[in-house]
């Protein structure tokens, strides 16, 4: 199997894309997240509103994705 | 479809007199919830009726607390405790009038034994308490020749301390500085207890406090003569008073199979006749008439009229008043088995009832989601197996219960898409009964993306409608028009995307669609006001929906590569085909838990975030009729 240079390039451009958007995911959910336990001890019952707020820097890694797929369609990759 | 029901807002005027059959009839018709009229007239004050009907309530209860606890570690009897609640369901007991079950609760003997019970219990169970601590401290220091009889002193201290055994030659170091202490050692396997005896005067607190101890209690009564002594009659007792407590179990076992039934008919009998009391205090008064108010469901309103009518002998005026200061409770009319979607709506938040209920565009697009993010039919079975074995195990009122519900309805989700993208297991299987082949996650990738984002237009789309539609209603005009370029705005949008990124239009098309996208824009940014920022929103909400496919393509692929990996095969030997069929499996089952709880996370995100922000205000309350359940009597 041989692999031209342009699509090594975008394969690793791709990778970027989502590396990005997934250590700004974790960066956002990991100040969402202890605060949201902080926020549990005191009230459990506010479980879904933690998940819910918890789960919204996953867009981030999503743009990631999508640029990947962009990058990756663009050079002929899928 | 998407309004919650319809609510109307009544004033009943009766006669004083006939006050209580009104309550009555309003409580058993479950149809209206209360409220105190805002006109100005006389309201009573808490009554003697209540007060009394607290007392009785609380004995009950109290007593039926007891019953249930003594039961709780013994299924057994917390099985014959259901069988009690289906045998009171055929053989209902007659709801009776205060005066009747007041006399009743009175002379019932067993209520009053079942508290003697308990006081005797915990007299015996503190009694043994006691005795087996002087069993354990006795047993600490038979090694050393002491009674405990004679360790007091109106002049000294005598304390015992246990310490860990690798501290005793310090402590002792230190004790051998002091004058006039008497120490008495007795080593044991990791501990060691000093027996000490010092000057009242004296305190070996900061030399104590430095060292990891506990402090033994010598003033127990029954720490006297000698620790073996100590030790065979605290055997003894131990023996006795485990004996009388079993008797005592037993008793209470049997009265809770014989009682608790009619303990429960009083407590439901009180507390619908407490409600009933307490609703009277919501009534206002002139010398003559009481005034309540409520909120019903204005369908129910002929039925109310009608019941309301026949039993105050058409001594009853009803009318209709309008509120405008108080909202309407929320009432959602869904079938029971759509409860657990309810559920989480209310979860998160409840419409108001004067906007658009969003439920069934919920309970549409959420098991669509989550049956795409998932799609194996494998994953929708194990998935359904697992989601009933939860819905067992667990309340039914409770978050696991309908999330678990969610898993079951949403597994079959799982199974359709499953079969459409031919998975079973991350392997294909559509060839051995369908020419279909459906989807392939790997080559059909540019399709599935596609297929996302038309999902994500189309609750977007809905959404700006929705919001139009609210905004319309709450007579905010430039808010309304705003949703509406909104909605042009990414219509328009997509095309132009279609047109010039894919060449998916012809030419004239993508200008036209940029051109009435840039004008939708400005309008929407002129007329959104200080909320032109959510502008933005439309275009990263409509992108997160990809990540259906996102999450759907990791699940798969995960699949494909532990079925790559750890396919078993007869051909490798029967050991290595266990080994590979148990890892195979684990890894399956794992893949599948962190599917399944990604796909409900993601589902109801999409819909809680992207699709309800277009729209949703929330915050309903919801509607709580004054009502009542019967289990155990009947009217």
């Amino acid at each position: 199997m041989s692999i031209t240079l342009e699509a090594a390039i975008a394969s690793i451009g791709a990778g970027l894309a989502i590396f990005g958007g997934a250590v700004g995911t974790g960066i956002a959910q990991s100040g969402i997240g202890s605060a949201g336990m902080g926020l549990l001890a005191e009230k459990p019952e506010e479980i879904g509103k933690v998940i819910l707020f918890l789960v919204i820097p996953e867009t981030l890694v999503i743009f990631g994705l999508v640029i990947a797929i962009l990058i990756a369609l663009s050079a002929g990759i899928i | 479809m998407f309004r919650t029901e319809k609510m109307s807002k009544i004033r009943i005027i009766c006669l004083q007199e006939d006050m209580e059959n009104a309550i009555k009839a309003l409580h058993n018709l479950g149809m209206i919830e209360l409220r105190r009229s805002k006109l100005q007239l006389r309201e009573d004050q808490q009554s003697d009726y209540s007060n009394k009907l607290n007392e009785f309530l609380i004995k009950v209860d109290g007593a039926v607390s007891i019953l249930n606890s003594s039961i709780a570690s013994d299924k057994k009897y917390k099985n014959a405790k259901l069988k009690n609640i289906k045998k009171a369901q055929t053989q209902n007991q007659k709801h009776l009038s205060f005066e009747e079950l007041s006399k009743k609760i009175n002379s019932d003997a067993k209520l009053s034994e079942v508290y003697e019970l308990n006081t005797l219990r915990k007299t015996i169970e503190d009694e043994l308490k006691l005795a087996k601590y002087a069993k354990s401290v006795a047993e600490k220091l038979t090694n050393i020749d002491i009674n405990f009889s004679k360790l007091s002193s109106d002049l000294l201290h005598i304390k015992a301390f246990e310490f860990k055994n690798k501290d005793v030659k310090s402590i002792l170091k230190k004790l051998s500085a002091i004058k006039n202490i008497e120490v008495i050692h007795a080593k044991n396997k990791s501990d060691t207890v000093l027996i000490l005896a010092y000057p009242k005067e004296l305190s070996l607190d900061e030399i104590v406090k430095s060292y990891d101890y506990t402090e033994l209690d010598l003033s127990s009564k029954y720490l006297t003569g000698k620790p073996s002594q100590v030790i065979s009659s605290m055997k003894k007792l131990i023996e006795k008073l485990e004996s009388q407590n079993n008797s005592l179990m037993e008793k209470t076992k049997s009265l809770y199979e014989s009682s608790i039934v009619r303990f429960l008919s009083y407590s439901e009998m009180l507390g619908i006749e407490l409600s009933r009391s307490n609703a009277s205090l919501v009534f206002k008064k002139t010398d003559y008439t009481s005034i309540i108010e409520g909120w019903i469901p204005t369908k129910k309103q002929k039925i109310i009229t009608t019941t309301l009518e026949k039993s105050l002998n058409k001594k009853v005026f009803i009318e209709n008043i309008e509120d405008k200061e108080e909202l309407a409770p929320t009432l959602i009319n869904h079938p029971k088995f759509l409860r657990s979607f309810d559920y989480m709506l209310e979860f998160f938040s409840l419409p108001k009832s004067d906007e658009i209920d969003p439920s069934w565009i919920f309970i549409l697009s959420f098991p669509i989601f989550y049956g795409f993010m998932i799609s194996d039919v494998g994953y929708g079975i194990m998935s359904l197996i697992l989601a009933t074995f939860i819905k067992r195990k667990t309340d039914p009122n409770g978050l696991m219960y309908n999330t678990a519900t969610l898993w079951q309805i949403n597994a079959f989700s799982a199974m359709f898409f499953g079969f459409l993208s031919n998975q079973y297991l991350g392997m294909p299987f559509n060839q051995f009964f369908t020419g279909f082949q459906g989807l392939n996650w790997f080559t059909d990738i540019s399709y599935i993306a596609v297929i996302s984002i038309v999902f994500g237009l189309i609750q977007i789309l809905l959404g700006l409608v929705f919001g139009f539609i609210n905004e319309y209603r709450h007579h905010k005009r430039k808010l309304a028009a705003a949703k509406l370029t909104s909605f042009i705005l990414v219509l328009s949008g997509t095309f132009a995307i279609a047109g010039g990124l894919f060449g998916a239009l012809s030419y004239n098309l993508t200008i036209l669609s940029t051109i009435v996208a840039i004008l939708s824009l400005i309008l929407t940014l002129v007329l959104s006001g200080e909320r032109a920022l959510e502008v933005i929103d439309l275009i990263s909400h409509t992108l997160s929906y990809m990540r259906i496919m996102g999450f759907g393509l990791a699940s798969v692929i995960i699949a494909f590569l532990i079925d790559f990996a750890f396919t078993p095969k007869l051909s490798d030997g029967p050991l290595l085909f266990i080994f590979y069929l148990v890892i195979f499996l684990l890894l399956h089952v794992l893949n599948m838990i962190v599917s399944i709880f990604e796909g409900l996370v993601q589902g109801l995100r999409l819909n809680f975030v992207e699709f309800f922000t277009k729209f949703y205000e929330g915050g309903g309350v919801k509607f709580k009729p004054f009502s009542y359940k019967r289990v155990y009597t009947k009217e």
